[in-house]
């Protein structure tokens, strides 16, 4: 009986597979559960493959940059006197929340490129595969809450009890990684420039971001935290950890729903365009 | 690239534009192409290199879309136009069957009931806990091919993919597959080797630049292709002027074929050879093949005490000895153990048949008797 079932669920007409409705795209996508899972577990495990250092590779590029800053910090090369928590903290925490943006963009980017045949040559869900590329950045986040949980304890620095509301904003911005990442991924297939291009754009960005800095006030350089979507997300998560108030509540709300509309248009693009750009891959 | 990048905004903006349109640099891959097929139905797609078959194969596996045209699929479908398509080379030859399992539609728990079965396939024994970059080429197929074989599937689409596999192995494949077509499996297969298609397929397609040239029974559609193939037929090979200065420092070589007709039932395959420098003794081997290769009967001729100048050998043979068409090849060898050839030709003359009263390669004329007890 199961594989009954399990058989009318693919009996469709070869040419109408592109064209569901959302609810068929979503379902697709928990349909492909599986493969998602085990290509997670495959860019998982093949990362620290054949690597002495292994797991702390999660850790160590985060450790390094952060001493450097803090070493800045401590002998006022740059001005951080608004933070509300001990700067390394503050550091430590946007960074790593950086580097899970970041590398799931970039992942994402370069997901399709590198799977080579697997686009070419197989049919099966590809979202799965771009879906499945993210697994690695939010397992390098999770083991990077380690660290940062010894330096809050070291530090003696007690994290506000609205912290909790963090894990929402990490959601968010999954989210908004994602559904840009699905878009950058298809046209990478076709514009390998791409990945480069988002590549150098990730070591800007970090700097465009109040990740090392306090966030810029004046004009025209506060623009930067508005446009940057990630600036918003980044702040709120500051604020609720030092237990401040949230500055702006309305901006939060929209980063939010735009995030959701990316993510909701990035896999309807990928959908329609992959068909379209594979011959050209 | 551009073209890319222009056809997803266009249809993102829901703008098609007539598909019969090409722009610069582009062609038509395929072009009116049908076919129908039902379960347990095994089509054999042939055609020359470039003529589009993978093309056909990664259409209907819905990997690419077709700008024009439908096609209608009913059932699950699996494909192997590449081995080892998405294996990793770093990852073990277990791990990879249950990403590629489940990359190609199974679910985990049928993974693993039958995983066991599916090592056992592969022969591989323990090394299928090795990583899959220390794997050889067969190795790879093995491997692919036995996780593909094990899926349960309406449709299977395989191209080309039994070429690197040791006998043993093909032919347990093929019995895998036949099996498989039993409980009505439809299979659609590109190869090579026509000799396992005709015996694996019920139907064929040949393709021509993207055309369809012929579909129809496998038997027929072979016949024809490999009719097509082949250079003119030609009754009689003579080596060009130019060729005679290159062959000027050679000992000896062949200088022409000729198939003269008898009239008493027989054929003479007449080669003529130049000898240049004296020698003890010569040797001209020389067979008959089947177009596609395959020999069917080989021999060689010695001459003894070869005088300088020409010398006409002739073969004679029954007319109706060969049940298919056949090239003639022969070669000059200057020893009877040496490989080296002094001069060879390759299917020079092709020799037609008329007998059509059997099958296979030569008319054994066996005498029959029936008796009653």
């Amino acid at each position: 009986m199961k594989h009954k079932t399990k058989r009318l669920s693919t009996d469709y007409l070869n040419t109408e597979r592109n064209s569901g409705s959302l609810k068929r795209m979503f379902l697709g996508i928990i349909e492909s559960k599986e493969i998602i899972f085990q290509l997670a577990y495959r860019d998982f495990t093949v990362r620290y493959r054949q690597s002495y250092l292994g797991y702390l590779w999660a850790i160590l590029p985060q450790l390094v940059t952060l001493s450097i800053f803090t070493f800045l910090a401590s002998r006022r090369v740059f001005d951080m006197s608004e933070t509300n928590m001990p700067y390394v903290v503050h550091a430590v925490w946007s960074l790593s929340l950086w580097l899970l943006f970041s590398t799931i963009l970039l992942n994402c980017t370069n997901s399709l490129a590198q799977a080579g045949t697997l686009v070419t040559k197989v049919c099966f869900p590809k979202e799965s595969i771009v879906i499945a590329s993210i697994s690695p950045s939010i397992i390098d986040f999770i083991i990077r809450l380690l660290p940062i949980s010894f330096i809050i304890l070291w530090v003696d620095f007690t994290p506000s009890i609205n912290s909790f509301w963090i894990i929402f904003i990490v959601l968010i911005v999954i989210m908004l990684a994602l559904g840009i990442g699905l878009i950058l991924a298809i046209i990478n297939l076709v514009f390998k420039d791409l990945g480069n291009i988002v590549g150098m754009l990730m070591t800007f960005g970090m700097f465009l971001s109040p990740i090392l800095y306090p966030p810029p006030v004046q004009y025209p350089f506060n623009l930067i935290n508005i446009l940057n979507p990630f600036s918003p997300l980044l702040i709120s998560t500051q604020e609720l950890l030092s237990g401040n108030v949230i500055s702006h509540p309305t901006l939060l709300i929209l980063v939010s729903i735009f995030s959701i509309v990316i993510l909701i248009l990035g896999l309807r693009i990928f959908s329609i365009a992959l068909p379209k750009v594979i011959d050209n891959a | 690239m551009r073209y890319g990048i222009s056809d997803i905004l266009s249809e993102l903006l829901n703008h098609r534009s007539d598909p019969k349109l090409l722009r610069k640099n582009e062609f038509l891959a395929l072009n009116d192409i049908s076919f129908e097929l039902y379960r347990g139905d095994c089509l054999g797609i042939i055609g020359a290199n470039g003529a589009g078959k993978s093309t056909l194969l990664k259409v209907i596996a819905g990997i690419s879309q077709p700008d024009s045209g439908y096609i209608k699929t009913r059932g699950k479908i699996a494909s192997l136009i590449e081995i080892g398509a998405g294996f990793h080379p770093l990852l073990s030859g277990r791990e990879n069957i249950f990403i590629n399992g489940s990359i190609m539609g199974m679910s985990k728990t049928e993974i693993e009931s039958k995983y066991q079965d599916i090592v056992a396939f592969t022969e591989l024994g323990e090394f299928i806990e090795a990583p899959v970059r220390t794997y050889s080429s067969g190795m790879y197929l093995r491997l692919g091919f036995s996780i593909a074989l094990h899926l349960d599937v309406d449709i299977f689409i395989v191209d080309e993919a039994l070429s690197v596999g040791d006998i043993n192995f093909r032919i347990k494949c093929l019995a895998k597959i036949r099996s498989k077509l039993d409980n009505g499996m439809t299979l659609l297969f590109v190869s090579h080797n026509l000799e396992q298609m005709s015996k694996v397929c019920n139907k064929g397609l040949m393709l021509e630049s993207g055309k369809s040239a012929s579909y129809g029974p496998i038997d027929e559609v072979i016949e024809k292709y490999i009719k097509n193939q082949h250079f003119e037929l030609s009754e009689q090979w003579s080596i060009e002027p130019l060729k005679i200065v290159e062959l000027k420092n050679k000992l000896a070589y062949i200088k022409q074929i000729k198939l003269i007709a008898h009239n008493d039932n027989s054929v003479i395959v007449r080669v003529s050879i130049e000898v240049q420098k004296e020698q003890d003794e010569l040797y001209l081997t020389y067979g008959f093949r089947e177009i596609s290769g395959a020999l069917i009967y080989g021999s060689k001729v010695k001459v003894i005490d070869a005088k300088l100048g020409s010398y006409n050998i002739d073969i004679i043979i029954d007319e109706h000895i060969f049940l298919k068409d056949v090239g003639f090849s022969c070669g000059i060898r200057l020893n009877s153990e040496s490989h080296n050839l002094e001069h060879y030709i390759s299917q020079s003359i092709i020799i037609k048949t008329q007998n059509q009263s059997a099958k296979g390669f030569v008319d054994i004329q066996p005498k029959i008797v029936i008796s009653k007890n």
